[in-house]
């Protein structure tokens, strides 16, 4: 039983992987979730060879808002759920650096997810870079998955909304609900001992990064207008300037002259990504 | 350690080949115990002289039960069940009477408040209990008195009983008078491949395949996320993690007793295709089969169990679902939903004595549905421990049926669980016979594949927590 169970899979497992290996460019990265967004996402970063960026931008789901095809050669390496450390622990491990990083300050004092970097190179780097059917973008059930949910959005969903169209409703105090929540976040003063731990690790991680030729720029995400002057915003923001001079470092403030509103009191809404987005990149363009 | 992990499958590696190593076999018990004891204090080693102050409280307490004079033991076992609660209670309760009396910010109400929940100490400390009562008990240890006269011997064969790895941190819960007597020398030629690969296979595939990838689309009953969604969202998202928190536990369960079997001891079932039960009383039949035996066998039956009259046996009932609510955490959401429970038995077993129906196939599935459904309900507890919060859940179940739902979330949530309903069907079917072994492999060759392409990401099994 144990060596037919194994043929078995000999089997599915080679058909599966030749079927990859031909039609890969035909995969799109689909993505089930946010932790499966960010595997693909940093392994389409970690194994694209060719590709060289002279930009790229770490940060949290905050950044991941930034309208890519907007900002040419930069590669986006933001991840949902997470911090910037993510990021900066990919580059140190790879050698294809771009000529500048864009570092976001609003997610500093999160901790690195060493799980999720592990996971990326671990023992399986390897067996991934040279096997494409064991990477996150060609799991056959998310792909299943995506074809099914195309079907449903392309049938089933209009005749829905059709339905729905005049008895749907929203929450309408749910953005007022979390935006509270990050009221009360943002009120309270991060705990010393924390964002030392945090602006220590990354100012090892800019050294290593400034030793190699790379230029460093700290930019702020726009959040919910209501909390940009409240003590945790302020707190972080100052200690980026104590840390980082900025005679020394390049900024990106937050546009004094816009009111984001966001749809949860932290991550920008589309029409105020795709302004905020053309923002970044006048001043990615000027800096470079 | 996770059972997941590549850490693991070394560790694992070099356990078995020392175990089975001919020089080593007279050191059989010594390597799993210095194994055992490298695989709990890996992540944090200061845990370790807890689980040996555990061991060593329940040797010696059990060494003198067996071995004092016959007039002391009953005192000797009843120190020593009242030690390992004691222990239990303020490892993982104190945080919970703290917030009765003390403020946050107190600086005593602060200490006790940040006591940390070693892991695994629910397991093992009922583990110890059963040990007192079952030495007391004396009835199935005569293997304990022949072979382990001496004190380290019979020291040995304890902090085995408590330490051995497979079900160390998330059970399932041995009890003494299974597991002792199993202590002694094993052979490889005894090892049941076949039961070590299904057991394995099938468990790593509810794990990694099914639990986590369903985790990451039932994050989102948290609060204050959960909040945003339709009623249809939040109804497949809650079966979701009906079938994940199965998943995951009876995934871990079937790891545990299949990793025991490579090493010659023997777990029974701890799952036994719960969300098939037609009553509730049938559902702990099979849902934890190892917790729900020992709170019978060292808590109901000592109660009294059902042989007290109604009433009493309806007050047994209530208190030990409590009981065994309370054992899953430290927080009232966990005791309410043991008392959900509690009712829930009661109330059917008023039902069953009074009403008689009559069983047909219809019958027999709306009963199977009523209770998954009724259970999925009250998994929500688990969810979210604030009570306010599960509240809340409802309202918005009760209230978002205008919103558009997430149809990805609901397509991705369904393909998930969808294993869960054939792991059930498929065991049924082989049941009443319409199934038979013979085409086995190529399921386990499918689950192989999908372990091997399809795992979510690592995530620590919900069992840990308690």
């Amino acid at each position: 039983m144990i060596k037919k169970s194994l043929f078995i899979f000999l089997v599915i497992f080679t058909s599966y992987a030749i079927f990859v290996s031909i039609y890969s460019d035909n995969f799109t990265n689909i993505s089930a979730h946010h932790w499966q967004e960010n595997v693909n996402k940093a392994e389409s970063f970690i194994y694209d060879e060719n590709s060289v960026y002279s930009n790229i931008i770490l940060g949290s789901s905050l950044s991941n808002r930034l309208i890519i095809d907007s900002l040419p050669n930069c590669f986006n390496l933001s991840f949902g759920g997470q911090s910037i450390f993510e990021g900066l622990a990919i580059l140190t491990r790879i050698d294809n650096l771009p000529k500048s990083v864009f570092i976001e300050m609003n997610i500093v004092l999160k901790e690195e997810n060493e799980d999720f970097i592990e996971s990326l190179f671990s023992i399986l780097y390897y067996p991934k870079k040279y096997l494409k059917v064991l990477r996150g973008k060609f799991q056959p059930i998310t792909n299943f998955g995506d074809i099914v949910n195309t079907r449903i959005t392309k049938f089933i969903l209009p005749k829905i909304i059709v339905l729905n169209v005049n008895n749907s409703k929203s929450n309408p105090n749910l953005f007022e609900k979390l935006l509270e929540i990050q009221v009360d976040r943002y009120n309270k003063i991060p705990k010393e001992k924390k964002m030392e731990q945090n602006f220590n690790r990354l100012q090892t991680y800019v050294s290593s990064l400034e030793k190699k030729g790379v230029k460093i720029v700290f930019f702020e995400m726009p959040i919910n207008y209501k909390l940009n002057n409240l003590p945790r915003a302020q707190i972080v923001r100052n200690a980026f300037f104590d840390k980082f001079p900025s005679n020394k470092y390049n900024f990106i403030s937050i546009p004094s002259n816009e009111n984001y509103i966001t749809s949860d009191g932290l991550h920008l809404k589309p029409d105020e990504a795709l302004k905020y987005t053309l923002f970044f990149k006048n001043q990615m363009d000027s800096i470079n | 350690m996770l059972f997941n992990s590549f850490v693991f499958i070394g560790f694992l590696l070099i356990t078995f080949f020392l175990y089975y190593l001919p020089i080593l076999k007279k050191y059989q018990v010594q390597v799993l115990i210095s194994a055992s004891l490298f695989f709990y204090s890996y992540q944090q080693p200061s845990l370790l002289f807890l689980l040996l102050f555990s061991a060593l409280i329940n040797i010696v307490f059990s060494f003198l039960v067996l071995n004092g004079q016959r007039h002391l033991m009953k005192i000797y076992a009843t120190i020593g069940v009242i030690i390992n609660v004691l222990i239990l209670f303020f490892f993982k309760y104190t945080s919970l009477v703290a917030k009765l009396f003390f403020a946050e910010n107190d600086s005593i109400g602060s200490f006790f408040l940040n006591i940390p929940l070693p892991i695994g100490i629910s397991f093992y400390t009922f583990q110890g209990i059963s040990l007192m009562i079952d030495v007391f008990r004396n009835g199935n240890f005569n293997n304990i008195r022949n072979n382990s006269s001496s004190f380290i011997d019979y020291g040995k064969h304890v902090l085995l009983f408590k330490s051995f790895f497979p079900q160390l941190i998330a059970g399932p819960i041995v009890k003494a008078h299974d597991f002792i007597p199993q202590i002694k020398s094993k052979s490889f030629d005894g090892i049941n491949w076949e039961f070590v690969f299904r057991c394995l296979i099938t468990g790593y595939f509810l794990k990694m395949v099914v639990a986590d990838n369903l985790k990451d689309f039932t994050y989102w009953i948290s609060f204050p996320f959960f909040q945003g969604y339709s009623s249809l969202t939040l109804l497949t998202m809650l079966f979701g993690y009906s079938c994940q928190i199965f998943a995951d536990f009876a995934g871990y369960s079937l790891i545990a007793i299949g990793l025991a079997n490579l090493f010659g001891y023997h777990f029974f079932n701890n799952f036994d295709f719960p969300y098939f039960s037609r009553s509730f009383k049938e559902f702990w039949r099979r849902w934890h089969i190892s917790l729900s035996s020992f709170l019978k066998e060292y808590l109901y039956i000592p109660l009294g169990g059902n042989r007290l009259g109604n009433l009493r046996t309806n007050l047994n009932l209530l208190l030990v679902m409590i009981i065994g609510g309370f054992w899953h955490g430290a927080d009232w959401s966990y005791a309410i939903w043991g008392l959900f429970h509690g009712l829930a038995l009661v109330v059917e077993k008023l039902i069953m004595d009074n009403v008689k129906i009559k069983g047909n196939k219809v019958i027999s599935i709306f009963k199977i549905l009523l209770t998954f459904c009724l259970v999925t309900f009250a998994w929500i507890l688990f969810k979210l421990p604030n009570f306010a919060h599960v509240i809340e859940f409802f309202k918005c179940l009760y209230n978002n049926f205008g919103q558009t739902p997430n149809y990805q979330l609901i397509t991705y949530t369904l393909i998930y669980s969808f294993p869960v309903f054939l792991y059930h069907l498929y065991h049924y079917l082989k049941l009443k016979k319409y199934l038979t072994d013979n085409y086995d492999f190529i399921l386990f060759g499918i689950m192989l594949f999908l372990i091997i392409t399809n795992s979510g990401s690592t995530g620590s099994f919900i069992y840990f927590q308690f």
